[in-house]
């Protein structure tokens, strides 16, 4: 934990808790394609999907709102977790160790706080999926207030830009998915991402960026900047970091 | 492949390889070759081409010509065709001028007008929708982006897209909602022409979806699953569903591949085609019981709808002019020309259905459980005799070593 521990760190202290898994037994290839059939067990539509199968009864009269889309080893999720006790928030994951390593994780959380009669980490989890395919299978439409994508990969080659995870095509499924008022955080240590996704949340008429002094002001940037096991990467290579926030607009008028 | 198009009761276009042929009657009498031709192939040949598309043409060398999917304008004048050699071609139904031929840069899927004839709705097999204007040429074509986010030369507006290949596409009544079907189960219904406004997912499907139908406030679906959906389509929500529609010795089942509505002695009912089985499936839209299994000669590459109760099949040994009402399949007499190219058409777009082929998620589970309890045992062992902890014994297994690595 020190080696990873930076000046900014804002992640909470986890020393006290014991049996939380390795990383190192949990890593795998950096990139899965996004396009092909993965056996990934997702709900025919959000109604039928069984969320006490990953918050436990602290899914009854609570539904998802915040959603970390590839949040890698979790970092945002386990951050915020203390904060927002009230609010479910999921990770979405497609590399089948990655995401299990934070499920993992979690459950020794909820383990060591239930042994401390607390609920603690009761309100977070993760699922492995394919958030570019499977979102609408999840939530409703207008559901969830907060959207992350953090660090997302870079997809460096022209030729591989469709598969980044914003574009406007997902931008539009991203805007079913949040309520009006909603906020998509972004962050990126590749500046030429960093342009893209601001981009096309630009462009795309139900967005628009929040202004420095809401961004500057905003509670959670802090999280998006630091929390992340890619965001603790980048400040310790010297990276610069580059995040943005936009809200999601009401519908035009038909 | 080939391809039905009517135009009213009894004439209509019938694509086949490079060819239209305009049938003055559809229905019983006997088409002949002085009949309309339009060769589509030497009109795309004739549409010059800049740098980028060249590339694109020369790698679909290889492809048969065929025209893939076909659409009728809503007031009947205009035919569009978009074909496998990724061209489409606008003409008018009464005397085949060409209004317009232009390049696409994927495999086209679908086309439709929208309800001002004004365009074509065009999806693909990557799953893109893109409008392209249909009467009349862009006065200027500049680099644009595509719903990915990636630069084109290419013309045309970007409605939608999705990461699964598009199987069907349909208009609401007053053409301000867009229907898509597509092969990861889904129906999306946006707005049109602001399809960055989608409001709803109509979630329920099984399998693929490859057809729709629209009625009203109603949607009526259908593909991999065989079943019938009817949905409210302003809402998303699922109205009602049919058992899967197969036959009684059938195992399994096959999947449909074109659904219509039709009204039969005053009652609105559905026509379900599957395009591997010798059946239509008449169901009846009050109850969404079939009532009928018609038996037909030839597996059809492609099925139309033309006035009441009558709907033809193409086939690969003829045409087959189908009524629901009386139950009757009659021949279509059919010129020699076409008979011939019919009977070697390719299949239709094959709709594959998912192919998880490993069961990634077991063996991942069943070699964590055995590492762990390895590691488990190690270390009771190493507490035990205080030595051996190299603790290396770990860096295989669950590591997919060979692959590069990356937190
Ligand atoms: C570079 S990592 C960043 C992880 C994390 N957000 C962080 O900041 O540390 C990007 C992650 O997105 C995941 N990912 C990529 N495409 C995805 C998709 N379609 N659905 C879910 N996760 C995806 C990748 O597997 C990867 O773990």
């Amino acid at each position: 934990m020190t080696s990873e521990t930076s000046e900014n760190d804002v992640r909470p202290d986890l020393s006290a808790v014991q049996g939380l898994p390795q990383k190192r037994h949990y890593r795998q290839r950096a990139h899965a394609n996004p396009h092909s059939d993965h056996d990934i067990n997702y709900p025919v539509c959000p109604a039928k999907m069984d969320w006490t199968g990953l918050y436990g009864d602290y899914a009854n009269g609570r539904k998802v709102e915040f959603v970390d889309v590839g949040c890698g080893y979790g970092g945002l999720l386990i951050s915020l977790s203390p904060l927002y006790p009230e609010s479910l928030m999921l990770g979405m994951e497609i590399r089948m160790k990655v995401s299990d390593f934070v499920i993992d994780k979690i459950s020794a959380l909820r383990r060591h706080s239930k042994e401390n009669d607390k609920v603690d980490y009761f309100n977070v989890a993760c699922l492995r999926s394919n958030a570019m395919k499977f979102l609408p299978n999840y939530f409703e439409k207008h559901q969830l207030s907060k959207m992350f994508f953090l660090f997302p990969d870079p997809h460096f080659k022209n030729r591989k830009h469709k598969w980044r995870i914003i574009t406007p095509a997902l931008l539009a499924e991203y805007a079913y998915c949040l309520r009006p008022g909603g906020l998509v955080y972004t962050i990126t240590d590749v500046e030429d991402l960093h342009d893209w996704m601001v981009l096309h949340l630009n462009e795309h008429p139900l967005f628009e960026r929040l202004t420095d002094e809401e961004e500057k002001n905003d509670k959670i940037l802090p999280y998006v900047v630091n929390s992340t096991e890619e965001g603790q990467k980048a400040a310790r290579e010297g990276r610069n970091k580059y995040p943005a926030i936009f809200r999601r607009l009401p519908d035009p008028d038909p | 492949m080939a391809l039905l198009l009517p135009l009213d009761d009894k004439s209509g276009y019938v694509f086949c390889k490079q060819f239209g042929f305009f049938c003055k009657s559809l229905v019983q009498a006997a088409t002949s070759d002085d009949d309309g031709i339009i060769d589509m192939k030497a009109i795309t040949e004739a549409v010059p081409s800049d740098k980028e598309q060249q590339q694109n043409d020369n790698s679909r060398e290889k492809i048969v010509f065929e025209a893939l999917c076909c659409a009728l304008s809503w007031r009947k004048e205009f035919v569009a065709v978009a074909l496998s050699s990724k061209f489409i071609i606008v003409f008018r139904a009464a005397d085949r001028t060409v209004i317009r031929a232009f390049r696409i840069s994927r495999f086209p899927t679908v086309i439709l007008f929208d309800k001002d004839d004004e365009h074509v709705i065009v999806s693909d097999r990557a799953g893109h929708v893109t409008r392209y204007l249909a009467m009349k040429s862009p006065e200027k074509v500049e680099q644009r982006r595509e719903i990915t986010g990636e630069l084109t030369n290419y013309e045309g507006e970007p409605l939608s897209g999705t990461f699964s290949m598009i199987l069907d596409l349909a208009l609401s009544p007053d053409g301000r909602k867009l229907a898509m079907a597509d092969r990861d189960e889904k129906i999306r219904v946006s707005r049109y022409p602001q399809c960055f406004v989608i409001e709803n997912f109509c979630l329920g499907h099984t399998e693929f979806v490859s057809t729709m139908a629209v009625h009203e406030n109603r949607l009526f679906s259908s593909g991999g699953d065989a079943t019938i959906k009817e949905w409210d389509y302003q809402t998303g929500q699922l109205l009602r569903e049919s058992a899967p529609l197969k036959l009684a010795a059938q195992k399994g089942v096959k999947p449909i591949r074109k659904i219509f509505l039709f009204s039969l002695n005053g009652k609105l009912h559905l026509a379900a085609f599957s395009y591997e089985m010798k059946t239509i499936f008449v169901v009846d839209e009050g109850n969404l019981a079939t009532i009928a299994e018609i038996p037909l000669d030839d597996v059809p590459l492609h099925a139309a709808h033309f006035e009441g109760p009558i709907f033809q099949i193409i086939a690969r040994s003829s045409i087959y002019r189908i009524c629901c009402e009386t139950r009757s399949v009659e021949k279509v007499e059919t010129c020699a020309k076409l008979l011939e190219l019919l009977k070697d058409a390719a299949e239709p777009m094959p709709i594959t259905y998912k192919n998880v082929a490993y069961n990634n998620a077991e063996q991942y589970f069943e070699r964590k459980r055995t590492k762990f309890e390895e590691i488990a045992k190690g270390d009771r062992t190493r507490k035990g005799k205080k030595k051996n902890s190299n603790g290396k014994q770990d860096a295989q297994g669950m590591d997919e070593s060979a692959e590069s690595v990356q937190t």
